[in-house]
């Protein structure tokens, strides 16, 4: 299988680091965005928007990358919260029951709200 | 006795002695003692010099020296030889001929008339004299011409054949008149020739055989002196070997000098000898011996010709040497950290240093990790945990007579780094004088002078060879040259080696996953169990690297039997080890579970703790409860493909599609109060030919060649499709209950391998399995 594309924008609004993340995201890329998180953890920022506007796919090892973090982030107050996601991508995110664990919306400025709550 | 000889005689000789030629030794001595019996018969009882006599005398020298020559002449004779590494053959052969041409000139300094009364024998003593020194000096005499043969042919020339053929000529031509002289002498020309012939030959006679002589003797020293060219083995001797052979040389040359002028000395002993055992003889000797006397006085030339430039020739020679064994170095080490060492070792011996050490930039040379591993280890390097990696760090990978501290404090308190950054080749300071800042290198060495090579990686600098010398001056404008390729032969070894270990740790990584690969095989079932009602199909085609696909069956505790689909999450050795994990825990769990919601529970509950964070496993799990009745539950899985019968308006048979989609989280996802909460589980009652599929995501993500994806939507139809073209076969078994034909257990993994277009050879990029399951 070919490398498939897949990079992260990152955009900081007051407390809340909004990670854009777009393309591929597998097996070869998860560790580029584990990277991206675990440096905004370093810098005490626990508070993120994932948004998943221009995801085209996500494997195992993407989703692995949340799993990985949600539990620190948590323990400090904080939440990853998953925004915009493609119908494709949210079948996933269902059939592992992950709607359950994080809160997936439909728009950035709804998510952002609830953060403040 | 023998051993007393076979030390005087060279190695080649004596090898001989083993392989046997003793017979033709002892045919050689026999002959030599039948001569002695028919002389001494001779002599008491007929002393005429007669013509048959005559021919006796010469057959039987010939065939002594025959047997001799045979003897004598080593097995490889005609193989090219090449000086051994020691030239000790050339001197023992040498040190051989000098015993016995000096017994040929002892023998002729005796006073004739206390032997020799007359020309003939007249006393038995003479004749044993005769007899005994005879023998040996005809023997001394074929040594010496196999001498100089063997070793103008070991080191031969470009002109070496064409002076042979003219040297042959011209003896060949000499002993033809020779003969004839001889012939005329006899008077027995009248006898062979009539009168007309015998005019050409009026020309032979005493006074022309001189000017004949002369002018063939002036021919064959001319060409001994030319064949004698190649002196390149003289100038790689030493010193004191030179002065010997110069020795030995001028001691044979001598002796054949002497030899020479006593054959020319009609009343000189021997010839008397020689007259009265082989007749005639006489001027072969004194061919021989001039021929040795020119070939030596060649050598004496050649020698002290050679003599000046002995040490620099030696010098030369020596680094040319270590040129040819680096690249040995270069295809032999086993790892950085060996050629590390033996560059540094022969960087010493190159370039007449003292000190030396190798110094890197690991971030340019990117060194493995295990080449790290090693190289600190064998180097009682005191690094620091964090420090290789960081960009500007040196490191010290190989060193010689000097230790870390000291290498640190020269670094530290020199501008060593500076004046060597930007050389490209290698440099050469001196002495310290100019460069002040580069004295504390003396204070703490004692060494007055650097060498500096630059190492280079695929035109990357990447570190440098420092040599430090305890003399001033120590090398020459070509020792620098030396140097340079010698540095680009580090350089090819280095990328060599870098080259060679990622080679093998990528054959060693394909033998792994081989294994692996065989391994997750075996995990699998062998073949499906009879389950009353139902047919079952199931199959896994793995991804290229290892992955996490899984079945198998059960029976639960309530007698039961279920089927389990699952798919481990990532790729990859680890997946692996989760689905041997997950088979161990399933067949322990699977007798103790209630029924199968509990044994997916089960699972969970060995897991949740064990997995890690980002590893989770997604099931489909199905359990019979009667041949028409099931129970479902999906943890985190794809959905799972009930195919309904339905009857259409026209009749023909068709399906119809229903996803099922219980809920449930996927196993180590969640604590087990929170998964046992959200599981479902699923009743289905299944009619006559309706079928349930499990399936893993390979099968829906799957990608074709131009990277698109089946999708859910496909996989249906793919499911449904089947079963409309292969319906028949299930009636089939309805009938053969019993049997299970193995070809029919293949026809969806045929079906789908063909709809798909997986061909050999296509990458598949997770594994993908399915679990088709009908109701006859």
């Amino acid at each position: 299988m070919k490398q498939n594309i897949f990079n992260t924008t990152l955009i900081e609004k007051n407390d809340i680091s909004i990670i854009y993340i777009n393309g591929f995201l597998d097996a070869h890329s998860a560790p580029n965005l584990e990277n991206e998180i675990q440096i905004l953890l370093n810098q005490n920022k626990f508070k993120l928007i994932i948004d998943f506007s221009n995801l085209e796919y996500i494997s195992s090892a993407g989703l692995g990358v949340f799993m990985t973090f949600i539990e620190l982030i948590r323990e400090n107050k904080g939440d990853m919260k998953f925004v915009n996601m493609k119908a494709k991508v949210r079948t996933v995110f269902d059939l592992l029951g992950f709607h359950i664990l994080f809160e997936i919306y439909d728009n950035l400025e709804t998510t952002i709200e609830n953060f403040k709550k | 006795m023998i051993k007393l000889i076979s030390k005087l005689l060279p190695q080649s000789i004596t090898d001989n002695l083993k392989i046997n030629k003793l017979p033709v030794l002892f045919a050689a001595l026999l002959i030599v003692l039948i001569r002695l019996f028919s002389d001494t018969f001779y002599f008491l009882f007929n002393n005429d010099h007669n013509l048959t006599y005559l021919i006796w005398q010469i057959l039987s020298s010939c065939l002594i020296i025959l047997f001799a020559f045979v003897y004598f002449i080593p097995n490889n004779y005609l193989d090219e030889n090449e000086l051994s590494e020691n030239n000790n053959e050339y001197f023992e052969n040498i040190y051989m001929l000098i015993f016995l041409n000096l017994f040929i000139v002892l023998i002729s300094i005796f006073n004739t008339n206390f032997i020799f009364k007359t020309s003939k024998i007249q006393n038995f003593v003479t004749l044993l004299f005769v007899d005994f020194t005879s023998p040996i000096i005809l023997i001394s005499i074929l040594l010496n011409t196999i001498f100089i043969w063997k070793w103008l042919n070991t080191f031969k020339h470009s002109k070496t054949n064409q002076l042979f053929i003219v040297l042959l000529f011209s003896v060949i031509y000499l002993f033809i008149s020779y003969f004839i002289i001889f012939i005329k002498n006899l008077g027995l020309f009248d006898k062979l020739f009539n009168n007309k012939l015998l005019s050409i030959f009026d020309y032979y006679n005493y006074i022309s055989i001189n000017y004949l002589e002369t002018f063939f003797y002036i021919v064959i020293g001319v060409t001994v002196y030319l064949l004698n060219e190649r002196n390149n083995w003289i100038q790689k001797l030493n010193k004191v070997k030179k002065y010997k052979l110069l020795f030995y040389c001028f001691i044979i040359s001598t002796l054949n000098l002497i030899i020479f002028n006593q054959t020319k000395d009609p009343n000189g002993i021997l010839i008397l000898i020689l007259y009265n055992y082989f007749p005639f003889s006489i001027k072969l000797i004194s061919l021989i011996s001039f021929i040795s006397f020119i070939y030596f006085f060649k050598i004496i030339i050649n020698t002290l010709i050679s003599l000046p430039n002995t040490d620099y020739l030696i010098q030369l020679n020596n680094r040319l040497e270590k040129l040819v064994e680096i690249n040995k170095i270069i295809l032999n080490s086993k790892n950085l950290e060996e050629l590390f060492s033996k560059i540094n070792e022969f960087s010493l011996s190159v370039s007449n240093g003292y000190i030396s050490w190798i110094e890197i930039n690991n971030n340019t040379l990117n060194l493995s990790f295990d080449d790290i591993n090693s190289i600190k280890k064998n180097n009682d390097l005191n690094f620091e945990n964090n420090d290789f990696g960081n960009n500007d760090l040196i490191n010290y990978v190989a060193k010689f007579n000097i230790n870390y501290e000291q290498i640190t404090y020269i670094k530290n308190n020199s501008n060593l780094d500076d004046t060597i950054k930007l050389i490209s080749e290698p440099i050469l300071i001196h002495n310290f004088k100019k460069y002040q800042e580069l004295k504390i290198i003396q204070n703490i060495t004692n060494c007055k002078a650097l060498t500096a090579i630059p190492l280079f990686h695929k035109q990357l600098r990447f570190g440098n060879l420092i040599i430090l010398h305890l003399n001033e001056y120590p090398l020459i404008k070509e020792d620098i040259k030396i140097l340079s390729s010698f540095a680009d032969n580090i350089s090819i070894a280095i990328e060599q080696n870098i080259l060679l270990q990622k080679s093998i740790e990528t054959e060693r990584y394909k033998n792994e996953l081989a294994l692996a690969q065989k391994m997750q095989k075996k995990l699998l079932p062998q073949f499906n169990p009879d389950i009353n009602g139902y047919v079952i199909e199931s199959f896994s085609l793995p991804a290229q690297e290892v992955g996490g696909d899984f079945y198998d069956f059960y029976s639960l505790k309530n007698k039961n039997k279920c089927v389990i689909l699952c798919d481990v999450s990532g790729k990859g050795i680890t997946a692996a080890f989760v689905t041997a994990q997950l088979k161990g825990i399933a067949i322990a769990s699977a007798p103790i579970s209630n029924d199968i919601k509990e044994f997916i529970i089960n699972i969970n509950n060995s897991f949740y703790s064990s997995l890690d964070k980002k590893t989770f496993i997604t099931i489909t799990a199905i359990e019979f409860l009667d041949s028409n009745t099931i129970n479902i539950i999906r943890a985190g899985h794809t959905p799972l493909v009930l195919l309904r019968n339905k009857i259409s308006s026209t009749q023909t048979e068709n399906f119809e599609i229903e996803e099922l989609i219980p809920k449930g989280f996927g196993i180590g996802i969640v604590n087990n109060e929170k998964f046992d909460d959200y599981l479902e589980i699923n009743q289905i009652k299944l009619y006559s030919n309706e079928s349930i599929v499990l399936y893993t995501d390979g099968l829906n993500e799957f990608r074709d060649l131009n990277n698109n994806e089946f999708g859910f939507q496909n996989t249906n139809n793919l499911l449904k499709n089947y079963k409309i073209y292969f319906n028949s076969d299930v009636e089939k078994i309805k009938d053969e209950e019993n049997q299970l034909d193995i070809t029919l257990k293949q026809n969806f993994k045929n079906y789908l391998i063909e709809t798909m277009n997986i061909n050999e050879g296509f990458e598949l990029f997770d594994d993908l399995s399915v679990v088709y399951i009908t109701k006859v």
